[in-house]
């Protein structure tokens, strides 16, 4: 079968990205498949080009409605119109209609959520399904850093289904990971294709400081002199908008993003930030799942992520254009303190626990218990799902070995800031790789990081002035 | 334009009658027989539902700026506005919101206008495939619609589209400063939407002001796309409006018990069939009586404590319910406030 010529015909590009191939080759020859992708690097045309080839429904499984949304938008705007999404903010009539033509459809997403709701089960049992794809597929892992209660059902749905080729998908994944994924899909004798998460057009720097105020100053310095399009990213709503206002007064074109701004102006600061109109975006880690733009040539973290993991996804979305970038992270001592809280929060304790059964056996719902507990969203679905099939006691335990769990990957970005060794060869080694290449510019401690390249030659943004209405309309339509 | 201009406004309305949380409740939208008796009984509907949103803080705020400059004071929980308030109050301009026919529905108006000119925008420039300002599906799929309709009849939408916003904002009657805003929230080719704060920073003006100018401007602007005289000169805007007015005057919830009184059920019933408190039901009842003419109050009210309540509320000029209910305590607040409904348009 000539793949490059489907590639060229139906998508356009005369190329695969690495790995992509591979994958689609298994995924043809019905094998299950895990496929360990880094960000950016094409994993939707892993199903994408397969579902186009063979019939029957190609069924997504994704985490998060914006990301479905996302991907939703982007299979349409190539012109593939027979794509739907699921998920539990659709109207009992929108979902009808969905499934009304969902012999029509080739590309449906959904929610794990929805997928393991029976009346959906025994609906979507009956279709025939040439590909079951598993996005974000490390959600299935307690050990990953964004368990997913929900993603553990799925395994029982792939059996229901009558064991559709299953196709799982992540970024990140360690061998304890992986061996999760395989275990709880149920999959049989995968193929695993990964590819190294070695990133040789990215430079990686660690900037030690003194306080907190010097990272501002360091950032006002660094966003003076070289350019962008970046991202900072911040630990806080409130960080986000203290160090976006500071740099605006720099003449920095930045605005900040997180999830507390009106939907409207998010919209708004994306699209300015994919036309160039803005140079940076200061966010929380909201931002980046869906944002497709090639050109980012800095990523500097103003605090550390809470893993390796989380920190080679949000770097890695310098970049992917594949030419020399640049990912920074800042550090004071204080920091460890502050993530490890920020960390440890999301988990309950055992008085939290404790209370949040009781409330359940009372008959509170999920939220309100929750909440009555002082446990996060997310906490309550892990707690709820743990509750469901272990006892009490078995619960604390758990928990108690999260807790140890993460602060062993907190420990790795701890371990990262001292680093003495190669930084490269350190992120690559925590997901049990050794670095292939050395490029010219490695990193801060192989002392080879040169600037010059980023020095930048543009102006600094004029305060911007607001148009004559009628100008402005003709500026937009005529 | 300021919040406090605003709850002035509504404080000269219901002057002496009620208490600031009813001018909150008015701004919010609050759904109860009460606040939406209020908005009908002292001509407030235009505020109705303004700022759903509004916060108790952002609230108090603006108040206390009222008082502070003595143009409000309260006692026993009643507001009432002071001379300087009184003249304050007529040196405003006269505002133009239509907060009760919207209730919120301009923001569908305005993501539809947003799409529709950001996808003329792109294909005037060649670019057929781009990431659309809105993920919302409805949207999407209504703006489609109406590219497909323009498309039967004539090429270059863009042009029209710019002449009909360019004569339709001028016969809104708003400023330059509003058209302005609404414009630069609009997103094309190299020329994206501005942020709220964006706004702030080049107009000096505060983000909220900002906001309630665009509301302003916003209702304006569907008033005018919305008429039927004016839908042969604005085609296209004519089609974005279809269906933002509320056309039923009472919310869901009452439409059902309406269908259920005039079968002829009792409150009580209703009450135990729709499973809510039989004071939510009198709620909707009042909301039925104001919005019906020829509601048949006697099935509640006996003619003589109506022509009682009647005398008290025009010989002494209260209004407040809480006074009312002394003068005749065998009455139900209930009862009281069907009286009341039932003047409006008599008397005021």
């Amino acid at each position: 079968m000539d793949l490059h010529h489907e590639l060229k015909v139906r998508f356009g590009y005369d190329e695969f990205r690495p790995g992509q191939e591979g994958v689609i080759r298994s995924i043809l020859q019905r094998n299950d498949t895990l496929a360990i992708l880094p960000t950016g690097m094409g994993k939707s045309l892993c199903y994408q080009l397969p579902g186009e080839m063979q019939d029957g429904l190609v069924l997504i499984v994704s985490p998060l409605v914006s990301l479905m949304e996302d991907q939703v938008a982007s299979i349409r705007k190539r012109g593939e119109k027979q794509v739907a999404a699921v998920n539990s903010f659709l109207s009992s009539e929108q979902r009808k209609y969905i499934f009304d033509e969902i012999h029509k459809l080739k590309f449906l997403f959904i929610s794990p959520e929805m997928i393991s709701r029976s009346d959906m089960t025994n609906f979507l049992m009956r279709v025939p399904i040439s590909i079951l794809v598993v996005d974000e597929a490390h959600c299935i892992s307690q050990w990953g850093f964004d368990f997913r209660p929900d993603y553990l059902r799925l395994g029982e749905f792939i059996r229901l289904a009558g064991n559709p080729p299953v196709l799982a998908l992540t970024a990140t994944a360690d061998a304890r990971v992986e061996a999760d994924i395989i275990h709880y899909l149920h999959m049989s004798n995968p193929n695993v294709i990964r590819q190294s998460l070695d990133r040789p057009n990215l430079t990686y720097t660690v900037q030690q400081l003194e306080t907190e105020a010097d990272k501002t100053t360091w950032l006002k310095e660094r966003l003076r002199m070289t350019k962008g399009p970046g991202i900072i990213y911040v630990a806080s709503r409130k960080r986000a908008e203290e160090l976006t206002h500071a740099l605006q007064q720099e003449g920095i074109r930045i605005a900040s993003y997180h999830a507390g701004k009106e939907a409207g102006d998010r919209n708004i600061i994306q699209q300015q930030f994919l036309s160039g109109e803005l140079s940076w975006i200061c966010a929380t880690n909201a931002f980046g799942m869906g944002v497709h733009k090639d050109d980012i040539r800095q990523v500097i973290h103003d605090q550390m992520p809470a893993s390796a993991a989380a920190y080679v996804q949000e770097a890695g979305r310098a970049g992917r254009d594949g030419k020399q970038s640049s990912a920074v992270l800042l550090y004071v001592t204080d920091d460890e303190q502050k993530v490890r809280f920020i960390v440890q929060k999301d988990l309950p304790d055992e008085p939290q626990v404790h209370h949040f059964a009781a409330m359940r056996s009372s008959g509170q719902s999920i939220e309100s218990s929750a909440e009555l507990a002082g446990i996060s969203e997310t906490g309550s679905r892990v707690v709820q799902y743990y509750l469901e099939s272990l006892t009490l006691e078995d619960v604390y335990k758990t928990f108690t070995k999260l807790k140890y769990d993460k602060e062993e990957k907190l420990r790795q970005m701890i371990a990262y800031v001292h680093e003495k060794t190669c930084l490269r060869g350190q992120l690559l080694s925590y997901f049990d790789e050794t670095s292939q290449t050395k490029p010219n510019m490695c990193c801060s401690v192989c002392g080879t990081v040169n600037d010059e390249w980023l020095i930048s030659t543009e102006s600094l943004g004029n305060r911007r002035r607001l148009l004559q209405w009628e100008e402005r309309i003709r500026l937009l339509l005529c | 334009m300021k919040l406090s201009s605003i709850i002035l406004k509504i404080a000269k309305k219901m002057d002496g009658q009620r208490s600031l949380n009813a001018s909150l409740h008015v701004l919010r939208g609050k759904r109860s027989g009460q606040t939406l008796q209020d908005i009908d009984y002292f001509s407030v509907k235009p505020y109705f539902s303004l700022l759903p949103k509004l916060a108790d803080a952002t609230f108090a705020e603006a108040v206390q700026s009222l008082r502070h400059s003595g143009l409000i004071k309260e006692s026993e929980g009643i507001v009432t506005v002071t001379e300087k308030g009184k003249r304050t109050e007529e040196e405003l301009r006269v505002f133009h919101f239509d907060g009760w026919n919207y209730r919120g529905r301009e923001e569908v108006f305005f993501l539809r206008l947003v799409l529709l000119v950001q996808t003329l925008s792109q294909l005037r420039d060649s670019q057929n495939s781009f990431h659309p300002i809105t993920n919302d599906r409805k949207i999407q799929q209504f703006v489609k619609e109406v590219l497909r309709s323009l498309y039967d009849s004539r090429q270059n939408n863009a042009q029209y589209l710019a002449d009909e916003l360019l004569l339709a904002l001028e016969m809104t009657g708003i400023s330059d400063l509003q058209a302005s805003i609404l414009c630069h929230r609009l997103t094309g080719v190299n020329a994206s939407g501005w942020t709220w704060e964006q706004l702030e920073e080049a107009t000096s003006e505060p983000v909220a002001s900002l906001q309630l100018e665009y509301l302003e401007a916003l209702h304006r602007l569907i008033a005018v796309s919305e008429s039927e005289k004016l839908a042969e000169k604005l085609p296209i805007l004519h089609k974005l409006a279809r269906g933002i007015r509320i056309e039923t005057p009472l919310t869901d919830s009452t439409s059902i018990t309406k269908k259920l009184f005039d079968q002829g059920v009792s409150i009580e019933e209703i009450a135990s069939t729709r499973q809510l408190k039989v004071n939510t039901i009198e709620d909707h009842i009042s909301e039925i009586a104001a919005n019906d003419r020829d509601f048949p109050i006697l099935q509640f009210v006996n003619q003589e404590d109506q022509l009682a309540v009647e005398m008290e509320v025009k010989n002494n000029d209260v209004k407040r319910l809480r006074l009312l209910k002394d003068k005749f305590p065998h009455l139900t607040y209930f009862q009281i406030r069907l009286i009341l409904t039932k003047m409006k348009g008599e008397y005021v």
